[in-house]
């Protein structure tokens, strides 16, 4: 299990961006987008393993992984939504959240603890623009199959993990004073949604591709 | 201690399920929707191309019956006049010829000539109805209501539309025409009646014209599928973007209410 969290979920990350980085610069705004969020989780989970490796503790950069994860994936849905108004509550709701993350690292959840109220309000955040994305497209005359469309894959994959993960993310503090081996399970389980939302991610890449 | 770990376990293993469950229905019937509802429109988009080649075929196929028609007339008329009008010529003997035998050449010639001048302008009136294009609409109707009388039908005619029909375009007006031709072709081919009703008005901004006979009416005439003269008119409806309703098929007689947008 511990090979599982450790290393396995950890470099899944090269799937989608092995498939992502074929063809980069003919792939879609958004697709890119998606990239760079890819580039950046991956990079913050090898570093993340490494402090691991040498038993440096690693909850500090999860505030600011928070930050960061939501800014690129606010990207990402800033280039597929289609209306200026949806365009500027994303960035209307990106600066509060620094500001928010900012007050709770300084007045509620110091960085030595895990950010779950951050990080819960991020994953409701991101479920209610993949729903904001779900809706506009059942509004616009589709032409190809929804397994067809790119941007169905990768929204679905976010939907997956950040639906699944919220209440993990609610409960962390709580998780962290559980068993070692329970920690194990639910912690896995977090890495499966991961492993998921990446295959997702690729299926979408590699629909890309076939366009 | 322990009983409150395995419940927060518990509860979090139960959302975690819960919403993955959610989230997997959700896209399973948005995806399932999505795809139904483009097959739908694939669909319809095939029966609409469907239907533009039936129109086209019975564009083609009536010009073809329209050729063999003029060729027709053009053999069994002008062509029997020009025979006959050859042999008087042949049997005009010039060793025999007498001043009376000429007179009656001359008569007998000058008759198939004006029998052949008769055809065709039956024929050039046919094709084209000159009182269309030289006094309009509204005339070539008043002619129309003329000659219908004569198969025994009787027509009573409504036209408050007499003064937008001249600023009409000709292409807009032989449409038109064409299609009460159709429609009176078709009661007195096929709908056994004996009074024909046409009412022309304009309303906000339409044409309106309705056409009804008493005959025995659509569903008792034909077999429900639209013959060529019904596609024909629909086909000439679509080229000058005019609607049309069928009025009531299971009564008996036939009605059509067409709508024509006026050019503001």
């Amino acid at each position: 299990m511990l090979f599982f969290i450790l290393y396995v979920i950890v470099y899944s990350v090269f799937i989608p961006a092995v498939a992502g980085s074929v063809r980069f610069k003919k792939h879609s705004p958004s697709s890119r987008a998606l990239f760079y969020f890819l580039l950046f989780s991956g990079t913050v989970d090898i570093v993340v393993l490494q402090f691991t490796l040498h038993n440096i503790n690693s909850t500090p950069g999860l505030h600011f992984y928070t930050v960061g994860e939501l800014l690129s994936l606010s990207y990402f849905f800033y280039q597929i939504f289609n209306t200026g108004l949806k365009k500027r509550v994303i960035v209307i709701v990106a600066i509060s959240f620094v500001i928010l993350s900012i007050i709770n690292t300084c007045f509620f959840q110091s960085l030595h603890q895990d950010n779950t109220y951050t990080r819960s309000l991020e994953a409701l955040i991101l479920i209610a623009y993949c729903f904001m994305y779900f809706d506009q497209e059942s509004r616009i005359r589709q032409t190809i199959k929804w397994e067809k469309k790119p941007a169905n894959w990768f929204v679905t994959g976010l939907l997956v993990y950040f639906a699944g993960a919220f209440f993990l993310f609610l409960f962390s503090n709580i998780i962290t004073k559980l068993s070692y081996s329970t920690q194990n399970i639910l912690w896995g389980l977090h890495g499966a949604l991961q492993i998921i939302m990446y295959l997702l991610i690729t299926a979408g890449y590699i629909n890309e591709r076939g366009k | 201690m322990n009983a409150v770990s395995d419940n927060i376990f518990l509860l979090v293993i139960g959302g975690m399920g819960g919403a993955i469950l959610l989230v997997v229905l959700f896209i399973a019937l948005h995806m399932r929707n999505q795809n139904r509802l483009l097959l739908e429109r694939e669909l319809m988009q095939e029966k609409e191309i469907e239907h533009q080649k039936s129109l086209l075929a019975t564009v083609i196929q009536s010009q073809e019956a329209e050729r063999r028609r003029i060729g027709q007339d053009l053999h069994d008329d002008v062509g029997a006049a020009l025979s006959r009008l050859r042999l008087t010529v042949d049997m005009l003997n010039a060793n025999t010829i007498t001043p009376e035998n000429f007179k009656t050449f001359s008569a007998s010639c000058k008759q198939e000539i004006d029998h052949i001048i008769t055809d065709v302008r039956h024929i050039s009136h046919n094709l084209s109805p000159p009182r269309l294009a030289l006094f309009g609409f509204n005339a070539a109707l008043e002619d129309l209501t003329d000659i219908i009388p004569r198969s025994g039908i009787k027509l009573t005619l409504d036209n408050s539309a007499m003064d937008i029909m001249p600023n009409l375009d000709i292409t807009v007006t032989t449409a038109l025409y064409r299609i009460f031709e159709e429609l009176v072709n078709n009661t007195i081919k096929h709908a056994a009646a004996n009074a024909i009703t046409i009412k022309l008005y304009p309303e906000s901004g339409y044409l309106i014209m309705n056409y009804s006979d008493n005959g025995i009416g659509l569903k008792s005439s034909g077999s429900g599928k639209a013959g060529m003269g019904m596609q024909n008119m629909e086909s000439r409806l679509s080229m000058i973007n005019a609607s049309y309703e069928l009025g009531p098929q299971d009564t008996k007689g036939f009605s059509i209410n067409i709508k024509y947008t006026l050019p503001v």
